[in-house]
Parts: C-alpha cells; sequence; structure tokens
C-alpha cells in the first residue's frame, strides 16, 4: 500500500512537470535555463535585488522627479 | 472551512516561496473557499482605505459609499482583467478554461493588495506631498522600491498565469502582453474618469 501510494505521488509529479514543455526561446535558451532554477525557488531575492536596482537606476535618470512620482502614487490607494 | 482555510494559508506561502509550483498548482484549480478569503483581505485593505481617505469624522454613508465604490471597482478591475488574459491567450492558442486563469490570477491579487496596503501605510504615516530635501527623496526611493518590487512580482504571476493556465511559449506570452497593455491602460483611462482608481494596479 505505502508502494502504492509513493508511486502514485511520483506519477502525479511527473506529470505536473511536464505539463508545459520546456521553453524554447532559440539562442537565449541556455540563459534562460540558468536563471530560472534560482527564481522558481524563493524568488524574493532576486525581486528585492532587482527592485533596489531599478530604483537605483530610475534615481540616476530621473532625479528629483521621483519625488514627485511618489507624491502621485501615495494618492493611488 | 479548516481545510480551505490551510489550503489558503499554503498557497498564500506558495506564492511567496515556491510560485513556480504553487501557480502551477493553482492553475488546475483551488478549493472554491479560497475565494472567500481573499476576498476578506479584500474588505480589510478598502475598509482601511475608505477610513483613511474621508477620515474617522465622515458619516457612515459617505464612508459605506466610498467602500462600495472601491469594492465594485475591484471587483470590476479584476473580471476585466481575468477576461482579456483569457481571450487574449485563446487568439494566441491558448488552451485554458476560464478557471485555470481564474485561480491563479485570483492569488496574483496579493502583491496587488500588499502595495495598497503599504501605500496607504505611507498616507497615513507620512501624507504627501513630498519634498525635494534629502529625507523627501530617502523616502521616496524606500516607495519606489517596495512599489518595483510589487510590480515585479505581480508581474512575474502574470506569467506563470499564461505559462501555466493557457500554456503558451514565452514568445507568446511576449505577444500577448503587447496587447493586453494597451488594453489596459484604456480601462485604467477610463476608471480615472470615473474617479474609481488612480493607479490601475489590479
Amino acid at each position: 500500500m505505502k508502494e502504492d501510494k509513493l508511486y502514485q505521488q511520483l506519477k502525479e509529479r511527473m506529470y505536473a512537470v511536464s505539463s508545459v514543455p520546456p521553453q524554447d526561446i532559440g539562442l537565449l535558451t541556455p540563459f534562460w535555463r540558468k536563471i530560472v532554477p534560482h527564481i522558481k525557488e524563493s524568488p524574493i531575492r532576486f525581486l528585492m535585488l532587482g527592485g533596489f536596482l531599478s530604483t537605483l537606476f530610475a534615481w540616476v535618470i530621473l532625479g528629483t522627479l521621483i519625488v514627485r512620482i511618489v507624491s502621485l502614487l501615495q494618492y493611488g490607494f | 472551512m479548516y481545510t480551505s482555510f490551510t489550503l489558503f494559508l499554503r498557497h498564500l506561502l506558495g506564492i511567496i516561496i515556491r510560485p513556480y509550483e504553487t501557480m502551477r498548482s493553482l492553475s488546475k484549480g483551488v478549493n472554491p473557499l479560497e475565494i472567500i478569503y481573499i476576498n476578506i483581505l479584500a474588505v480589510i485593505y478598502i475598509g482601511l482605505a475608505s477610513l483613511l481617505r474621508k477620515g474617522l469624522d465622515s458619516g457612515s454613508l459617505l464612508l459605506t459609499l466610498h467602500f462600495g465604490k472601491l469594492f465594485s471597482g475591484i471587483i470590476f478591475t479584476f473580471i476585466f482583467s481575468w477576461g482579456i488574459i483569457y481571450f487574449v491567450g485563446k487568439l494566441f492558442g491558448g488552451k485554458a478554461s476560464p478557471s485555470n486563469i481564474f485561480y491563479p490570477w485570483l492569488y496574483s491579487l496579493i502583491p496587488t493588495l500588499l502595495w495598497f496596503l503599504t501605500a496607504s501605510f505611507f498616507y497615513f504615516l507620512l501624507p504627501p506631498p513630498r519634498t525635494d530635501s534629502l529625507k523627501g527623496q530617502l523616502f521616496s526611493l524606500v516607495f519606489i522600491g517596495i512599489s518595483i518590487t510589487c510590480f515585479y512580482w505581480k508581474g512575474m504571476l502574470y506569467y506563470l498565469t499564461l505559462r501555466f493556465g493557457h500554456k503558451l511559449s514565452l514568445g507568446k506570452i511576449i505577444l500577448s502582453t503587447i496587447i493586453i497593455v494597451p488594453l489596459a491602460i484604456l480601462y485604467s483611462l477610463f476608471t480615472y474618469k470615473l474617479g474609481l482608481f488612480r493607479i490601475p494596479f489590479i
């Protein structure tokens, strides 16, 4: 009975993993496959890093215009 | 009820820690009672936002009207976004049924609600407008950082909704996005004119 349950779980896992075909984006596929495993588990680290870098970039490009944008966003809720 | 609440908490944690697997599981369907818990979160936010916007001194009628306006705005915006994701995905060969899109997209409301709650908190803490002083700029950077992080999280869940809901490739997801974004901008202008939302982040 225990083996049957394990077999069922493995079968479900196999169907789940193969529910969509792997991404194929031509020449960028190897690069994509290097990035994605880091995003599948605890992507919050990369989201926060991306947010931080984007903020810095926005500050460099926009300067004090960011303050006006934030004033607008603060009314947005 | 207890089982559905446990599932809701598991999915909630899952979209933070393991969004890929969680969205794959959500696209197959959930316990319908989980919709209630997301609605409860939305109602809590709307209640707080109405109080902050209108103030405790406002009459109950005004608060109720504002609450109703926000709540119906969120519902209609969600239905609209669900609809365009479903139909545009179908145009590009998507294989989803409406429920395959509904449940993952429903959980993508979590970063939206988080952003709205954060914006409400900062509105309460430091009401706008901001100044160009050092403190104003630092606060602005923190706020923008949080906003961009929530936006990226939402974007990731949007990608996973199309990936596991419609089973689209990256190329088709990008093409779908090229059609969906202008429609979303038009809708947001419409809701802005109605005074429903200033920032269309649903």
